[in-house]
C-alpha cells in the first residue's frame, strides 16, 4: 500500500524538541456537559518538527481534533482548556506560550491565520456560502499582511493559482457552492495559506473526499509546504495517508499520546500495544480473502467512565496486573528515538526495559496462570 | 469535535438501546418530560380545561345576571374580619357621572364555600352547589349611613338627586361578592370569564381539528396522487395564503347573520378558523407523504399488493401523525387569537354569547378603560392559555423531532 | 435572473386575479346587500318605501343579476380603475380607498423595519450570549409578545402614552398641523404620532422573527464555516455580524411571507382600537354594512399588498444567498 517515496527518517526527537514548530505539553481539555464532563484531551504532550509532516492519528473520539483547535484556541463550547503549555516558535519570534494570551484576544488573534492556518474535514461546508472564494481569502490576508485591497486580491490570486485550480482568476468571483469537493478543498488549503504560516493545522482534510481527489490533495499540500517552509499537522485516522504525508507520527488512545515515533519506525516496529493493533488492522494487499481482519478486542470506554491505570489496559492482551490497571504510564523516550507510553517498555520508575526484559516479562506473566490479563469489558 | 461526534454517538448508542424496548412514543414522552416549561404548559392548559368544564361550579353567579345596582363594581375587595374571609357590603352612588361605591365593614359577612346557589348542569348532570358564595344577609344598620365630606358638599350630588344611599342599604338579598369587579350591567366579571373560557378554550381546538381533518385528506390525496389534483390543491392553497388572514377572516364572518343562534354560530366560526388554517397543515402532510412514498417500505407494502387506501392509512399517517400533533398543537393559539379577534371586532362570536373576545370588546373604549381597569382582566386568561400552548407545543416539536431547531 | 423575475410577475398576476374572484365570491355570495341596508336607512328617516321603487333601484345596481355577470361588470371596469360605487357612502370606491391604502402600506412597511431593526441585533444578542439571564428574559418577551393579541397591545399601549405621556392618540396631527400646509414640522408632527401603532404592528412579528433570528443564528454558529472564519484570526464581532447573520437571515427573508399577513392583519386591527384612518375602520364598517364593492376593493388591496410584498421577498432572498440568485 505504502509506495510513495518518503523522506530519509532517523530525525531523533529528544533533539527535534529545540527546534519545533509547537511544542504541546501536558494538555488537558474538558467538556462540561449536563451528564458530566468529558476530559477529551487528557495530558497530552506533542512537538511538530519545523519542515515535517506529524501525523496524529487514533480512532474517532480519541481527541486528536480537539487538540488541533485547542492549539488555535478555538474549542468549541462547552469544552475549556484546563491546563497544559503550548509553545509556538515562529520564524522570525520568541517562543511564547499561546495558552498565555486569551482565548478572544487581538495577541492570540494575530497568531490565527498567521502564524497557523487550518483546514477541516467538510470542505462542503467549511467555506461561506454567501460570499466569493476570493473575497474570503483576500479577507484574511487584508487582516494579516497588507491593507491594500488590490494588493491583497493580487495576493489571493496569486495563492490560488498555486493549489492547482483551473483559471484562478475565475474562481475569485466565484461562490463556494459553484465548485466540486475537491475543488472547495484546494480553495480552502489556499484560504488557510494565505498568509504562509509556519504550521498548518489539517483537521482529516481528505476524509470527505474520494482517492483520486484525495492523492491530488495530498500533492498540493506536499508542495506548498515545500515552497512555504512551513510544518503540518496531519489529524487523520487513515493509516495509509500517515506513511504517505508524514514524517513523524502520534498516536492518540482515549486523549492521551500513546506513542510518537518516525514514520518508519513506528510501521517497522510499533511499539505500544494499540499501536499493534491498528497495524494488523490494516488490510493488506494482497493477502487474499481467507486473512481476516483482526480486530482489537473490547470497545471504548464509556465518556465519563473513569479508569485507574492505562486507559488501553482492558482491551490489552499484554496488560501487566497489578501495574497496568493500577498505575497511569507516561510518555518517554526509548532507545531509539521512540516515546512510548507504557509499562512494558519502561518499568514503573521509568527507567527503559530491554526488548529482552519485556518478552521475559511477559512470558512470567503467562506462566503464572494467565489469569493476568485482564480480559475485556 | 471528534469528542462532540463521540459525544453524539454515544447518546445514539444508549438510545439504540433504549429503543430495542420501548416504542416511538414512549421515548417521545420521555423527551417531552424531560422539558420543565412544556410540562408546565401542559398542566396549566389541563387546568384550564378543568376549569372550563366545571365553570358554572366555580362560578358565584348565573354570568348573565343582570344587577344595576353594581354597576361598574371594583374587585371586592377580599378582608379577614371576625376570624372569617369576609367582604363588606357596598353602598352605590352618583360622583362626576360615574358610580362609587362606599364600603361598610362594620356589617361584614363571611364568605362561605361549597354554598347553594342557583342551579346548573355540567354535563347534562343538575347541581346546586357552588364552591363559595356569600348567602348571609348583613345586619341591620346601626349608624345612618353618613355622607362622605366630599360628598355633602358636593352641588352635583343633590342636582344629580343621588343621596348617596342606594337600596342594597337594607337589602333583602345578601351584598355580593366580585372578586373581578363587575362590568356595565352589574355582570360578575369572574362568573363571565369562568363562561367565556368555554367558548374561548374549544373554538381554536375545534377550528384546528377541522383544519387537521381538512388538511390531512387533502394533504395526503395531494401528496399521494400527485399530477393534476396536486397541482390544483397547491395552487389553491397558495392563493389562499396570499391573502391577509385577519381581513379574510372577517370576510367570511361578516356573511353570519347576527340573528344566528349561539350554536351554530359557534360552529360556524370554527369552520371560518380552519378555512386558512388548513393550508400550511395540508403542505407539511403533502411533504412528508411525498418522502415516504421514495421509501422502501412502501414500495414493498405496494408489491405486497396492498390498497392505496390501505397504504396511505396504516403505511403513511401513523408515520406522519406525531408531526400532525406538533403542527396542530402550534396552530391552537393563533386560531385562539382569530376568535378573539373576530369577536373584538364583533364579527365573531356575539352577546349574549360570551367569549374572552367579547368580553374585551366591553375595553374599546379608552375612556373606559382608563375608569374601570378590571375591564381588561379577560385579556389575561388569553394570554396564558397562548403562552402555554407556545410552551407545549415547543416540546412537543422538540420532542418528535429533536434534530430540528 | 430576468426570466426569474418574469415568472415571478406572470405567476403574481394570475394570483391577483384569482383572489378577486375568491373576494368577490365570499363578499358577494351570502345573502343581503347594501341596498336592504340602504332601504332601511330610508325607512328610519321615514321615507316611503314602495316595492316599484324598490325594484328599479334593485335594477340599477344589477342586484339579481348572476354572480358571474356581476363579476365581470366589476372586474371590466376595475382594471381602469372604477372600482364601483360606495353604497354605503354615495362616492366612489376608488376616492374612498386612494389616501387610506397609501397610510396602509406605509405603515405596516414601518412596522416591518422596526420589526427587524429590532429583532435582528435582539436575536444575534440572544444567540451570542445564550443561557445567560438577559437571554432567558428575551425568551420571555418573546413568548409573551407572541401571546398577546395586538388590539390588546394597543389598549394598554394608548394607556400608557395617554396616561403618562400625554400623548394624543387615535389622531394623526396636532391640532396646530391639522389644516396646515405639508413641511418637516408636519411630516415630524406625523411621525410622532405614528410611532405608537407602528410599534404595536410591529410587536408581534418582532416577537416572532428574534425567536427565528435566535434559533437560525445558534445553527449557523455551529457551521463550519464559522470556525473557518475565526481560524483566520478575524474578531468575534466580524465573525458574527459578517459571516454568521449574513447566513442567519435567509430563514428571516423567507419569513417573510408569514410576517406580512400577520402585519396587515395587524394594521387592520390596531388602526381600529386607534381609530386611524388607515384601511382597518372602513374594511369593518363596509363588511358590517354590506357596502360589498367597497370590501372587495379593500380585501383585494389588502392581497395585492401580500403578493408585492412577497415578490419583493423572493427578489432580496435572491439578492442575499447566491445560491438562489444562480438557479
Amino acid at each position: 500500500m505504502v509506495t510513495i517515496p518518503r523522506p530519509a527518517s532517523g530525525h531523533d526527537s529528544t533533539t527535534a524538541a529545540v527546534d519545533n514548530v509547537v511544542d504541546v505539553r501536558n494538555l488537558h481539555v474538558e467538556f462540561h456537559t449536563s451528564l458530566g464532563t468529558v476530559r477529551a484531551v487528557n495530558g497530552v504532550s506533542l512537538g511538530v518538527p519545523r519542515g515535517k509532516t506529524l501525523g496524529v492519528v487514533g480512532e474517532s473520539g480519541c481527541g486528536k481534533s480537539v487538540t488541533a483547535f485547542a492549539i488555535m484556541q478555538l474549542v468549541a463550547t462547552p469544552g475549556v482548556i484546563a491546563q497544559g503549555e503550548i509553545i509556538l516558535r515562529a520564524r522570525g519570534k520568541d517562543p511564547v506560550n499561546l495558552l498565555t494570551y486569551g482565548k478572544a484576544s487581538d495577541d492570540m488573534r494575530a497568531v490565527r491565520g498567521r502564524h497557523i492556518g487550518m483546514i477541516f474535514q467538510e470542505p462542503m461546508t467549511a467555506l461561506n456560502p454567501c460570499y466569493t472564494i476570493g473575497n474570503q481569502i483576500a479577507e484574511a490576508i487584508l487582516l494579516h499582511r497588507t491593507s491594500d485591497p488590490a494588493q491583497a486580491d493580487a495576493m489571493a490570486l496569486d495563492i490560488l493559482s498555486r493549489v492547482g485550480l483551473p483559471s484562478p482568476s475565475r474562481l475569485m468571483t466565484t461562490f463556494p457552492h459553484q465548485l466540486s469537493g475537491g475543488m472547495r478543498q484546494r480553495a480552502m488549503i489556499a484560504l488557510a495559506l494565505s498568509c504562509e504560516p509556519d504550521l498548518l493545522l489539517a483537521d482529516e482534510p481528505t476524509t470527505a473526499l474520494d482517492v483520486t481527489t484525495q492523492a491530488q490533495i495530498l500533492d498540493v499540500m506536499r508542495e506548498l509546504q515545500q515552497h512555504i517552509g512551513m510544518s503540518i499537522m496531519f489529524v487523520t485516522h487513515n493509516l495509509g495517508v500517515v506513511a504517505q504525508m508524514c514524517d513523524e507520527v502520534a498516536v492518540m488512545y482515549l486523549g492521551r499520546i500513546v506513542e510518537q515515533a518516525s514514520v518508519d519506525e513506528l510501521f517497522d516496529s510499533p511499539k505500544h500495544p494499540y499501536t499493534r493493533a491498528l497495524m494488523r488492522s490494516i488490510p493488506q494487499l494482497g493477502s487474499g480473502r481467507k486473512g481476516r481482519l483482526e480486530v482489537i478486542q473490547g470497545s471504548i470506554p464509556g465518556q465519563f467512565s473513569k479508569l485507574a491505570g492505562c486507559q488501553f489496559h482492558p482491551r490489552c492482551p499484554d496488560a501487566i496486573a497489578g501495574v497496568c490497571d493500577v498505575k497511569s504510564p507516561s510518555l518517554l523516550p526509548i532507545g531509539d528515538g521512540a516515546h512510548v507510553s507504557c509499562f512494558l517498555h519502561h518499568d514503573p520508575s521509568g527507567s527503559p526495559r530491554s526488548p529482552e526484559a519485556v518478552v521475559a516479562h511477559a512470558q512470567s506473566m503467562t506462566g503464572a496462570g494467565g489469569a493476568t490479563v485482564t480480559s475485556p469489558n | 469535535m471528534a469528542t462532540v461526534e463521540a459525544v453524539a454517538a454515544s447518546q445514539a448508542s444508549a438510545s439504540t438501546r433504549i429503543a430495542e424496548d420501548v416504542s416511538q412514543w414512549t421515548l417521545m414522552r420521555w423527551r417531552f418530560a424531560r422539558n420543565r416549561l412544556s410540562l408546565f404548559g401542559l398542566v396549566v392548559l389541563v387546568l384550564l380545561y378543568v376549569v372550563a368544564a366545571i365553570a358554572p361550579f366555580l362560578a358565584p353567579y348565573p354570568y348573565n345576571a343582570i344587577d344595576t345596582e353594581y354597576i361598574h363594581t371594583p374587585p371586592t375587595p377580599v378582608r379577614f374580619l371576625n376570624g372569617q374571609l369576609s367582604i363588606c357590603p357596598l353602598t352605590q352612588f352618583m360622583r362626576d357621572f360615574q358610580w362609587e361605591y362606599t364600603e361598610d365593614c362594620d356589617r361584614a359577612v363571611p364568605i362561605e364555600f361549597m354554598v347553594k346557589g342557583h342551579p346548573y348542569t355540567i354535563f347534562g348532570v343538575p347541581f346546586e352547589t357552588h364552591l363559595f358564595g356569600v348567602t348571609q344577609l348583613p345586619p341591620p344598620r346601626t349608624t345612618p349611613v353618613k355622607k362622605t365630606e366630599a360628598k355633602a358638599n358636593d352641588p352635583l350630588a343633590a342636582f344629580m338627586g343621588s343621596s348617596g344611599e342606594s337600596t342594597t342599604a337594607d337589602a333583602t338579598q345578601p351584598p355580593r361578592v366580585f372578586l373581578l369587579g363587575s362590568d356595565i350591567q352589574g355582570r360578575d366579571m369572574l362568573s363571565r370569564i369562568l363562561e367565556g373560557s368555554r367558548i374561548s378554550l374549544t373554538i381554536g381546538l375545534v377550528g384546528v381539528a377541522l383544519s387537521v381533518v381538512l388538511g390531512a385528506i387533502l394533504g395526503t390525496a395531494s401528496g399521494y396522487l400527485g399530477g393534476l389534483f396536486d397541482d390544483l390543491v397547491q395552487r389553491f392553497i397558495e392563493i389562499i395564503q396570499s391573502m391577509p388572514t385577519l381581513p379574510l377572516w372577517a370576510a367570511i364572518a361578516a356573511a353570519l347573520p347576527p340573528t344566528m343562534p349561539v350554536p351554530q354560530r359557534y360552529f360556524l366560526i370554527t369552520i371560518i378558523l380552519s378555512f386558512v388554517s388548513w393550508t400550511g397543515l395540508a403542505r407539511q402532510v403533502r411533504g412528508k407523504v411525498m418522502g415516504y412514498s421514495s421509501l422502501d417500505y412502501i414500495a414493498a407494502a405496494r408489491l405486497a399488493g396492498c390498497s392505496h387506501l390501505r397504504i396511505i392509512l396504516t403505511h403513511m399517517l401513523p408515520n406522519a401523525s406525531s408531526h400532525i400533533i406538533v403542527v396542530s398543537t402550534l396552530a391552537v393559539p393563533s386560531a385562539i387569537l382569530g376568535e378573539t379577534a373576530l369577536s373584538f371586532l364583533g364579527l365573531g362570536m356575539l352577546p349574549p354569547a360570551v367569549s374572552w373576545g367579547v368580553l374585551l370588546r366591553d375595553a374599546q373604549q379608552i375612556q373606559s378603560v382608563l375608569l374601570h381597569p378590571w375591564l381588561l382582566i379577560p385579556a389575561l386568561p388569553i394570554i396564558i392559555t397562548v403562552t402555554c400552548y407556545q410552551f407545549l407545543g415547543d416540546g412537543l416539536r422538540d420532542a418528535a423531532d429533536p434534530y430540528s431547531g | 435572473m430576468i426570466t426569474f423575475l418574469i415568472r415571478r410577475l406572470l405567476f403574481m398576476v394570475v394570483t391577483v386575479v384569482f383572489i378577486s374572484m375568491i373576494s368577490f365570491v365570499l363578499i358577494e355570495l351570502p345573502p343581503g346587500s347594501a341596498l336592504d341596508a340602504k332601504l332601511q336607512q330610508f325607512r328610519s328617516r321615514g321615507l316611503n318605501v314602495t316595492s316599484d321603487v324598490v325594484k328599479s333601484l334593485e335594477e340599477r345596481y344589477g342586484i339579481n343579476d348572476p354572480i358571474y355577470t356581476k363579476y365581470w361588470k366589476w372586474i371590466s371596469r376595475a382594471v381602469y380603475g372604477d372600482f364601483g360605487q360606495s353604497f354605503y357612502l354615495d362616492q366612489p370606491v376608488s376616492s374612498l380607498i386612494g389616501s387610506r391604502i397609501w397610510f396602509s402600506i406605509g405603515m405596516s412597511t414601518a412596522a416591518l423595519l422596526f420589526a427587524w431593526l429590532v429583532a435582528i441585533p435582539v436575536g444575534v444578542y440572544s444567540a451570542t450570549h445564550r443561557n445567560s439571564l438577559p437571554d432567558y428574559l428575551i425568551t420571555v418577551m418573546q413568548f409573551l409578545g407572541v401571546a398577546i393579541p395586538e388590539f390588546l397591545l394597543a389598549i394598554v399601549l394608548m394607556f400608557i402614552a395617554s396616561w403618562y405621556f400625554g400623548v394624543e392618540v387615535g389622531v394623526l396631527y396636532s391640532k396646530a398641523y391639522r389644516d396646515a400646509p405639508w413641511g418637516v414640522g408636519k411630516l415630524l408632527d406625523l411621525l410622532s404620532h405614528l410611532w405608537l401603532p407602528v410599534v404595536v404592528i410591529g410587536t408581534h412579528s418582532t416577537a416572532w422573527l428574534t425567536r427565528v433570528m435566535r434559533a437560525n443564528l445558534l445553527d449557523v454558529m455551529g457551521a463550519q464555516y464559522v470556525q473557518t472564519a475565526r481560524s483566520k484570526g478575524l474578531g468575534e464581532r466580524v465573525v458574527v455580524w459578517k459571516h454568521a447573520v449574513r447566513n442567519a437571515l435567509h430563514p428571516l427573508v423567507m419569513a417573510l411571507g408569514a410576517t406580512l399577513p400577520a402585519l396587515i392583519s395587524g394594521e387592520v386591527i390596531v388602526s381600529i382600537v386607534l381609530n386611524l384612518p388607515t384601511t382597518g375602520p372602513l374594511y369593518v364598517q363596509a363588511l358590517i354594512n354590506k357596502d360589498m364593492y367597497l370590501a372587495i376593493t379593500f380585501l383585494l388591496f389588502l392581497s395585492i399588498l401580500l403578493v408585492v410584498g412577497n415578490l419583493l421577498a423572493d427578489l432580496a432572498l435572491a439578492w442575499l444567498d447566491p445560491r438562489v440568485r444562480l438557479e
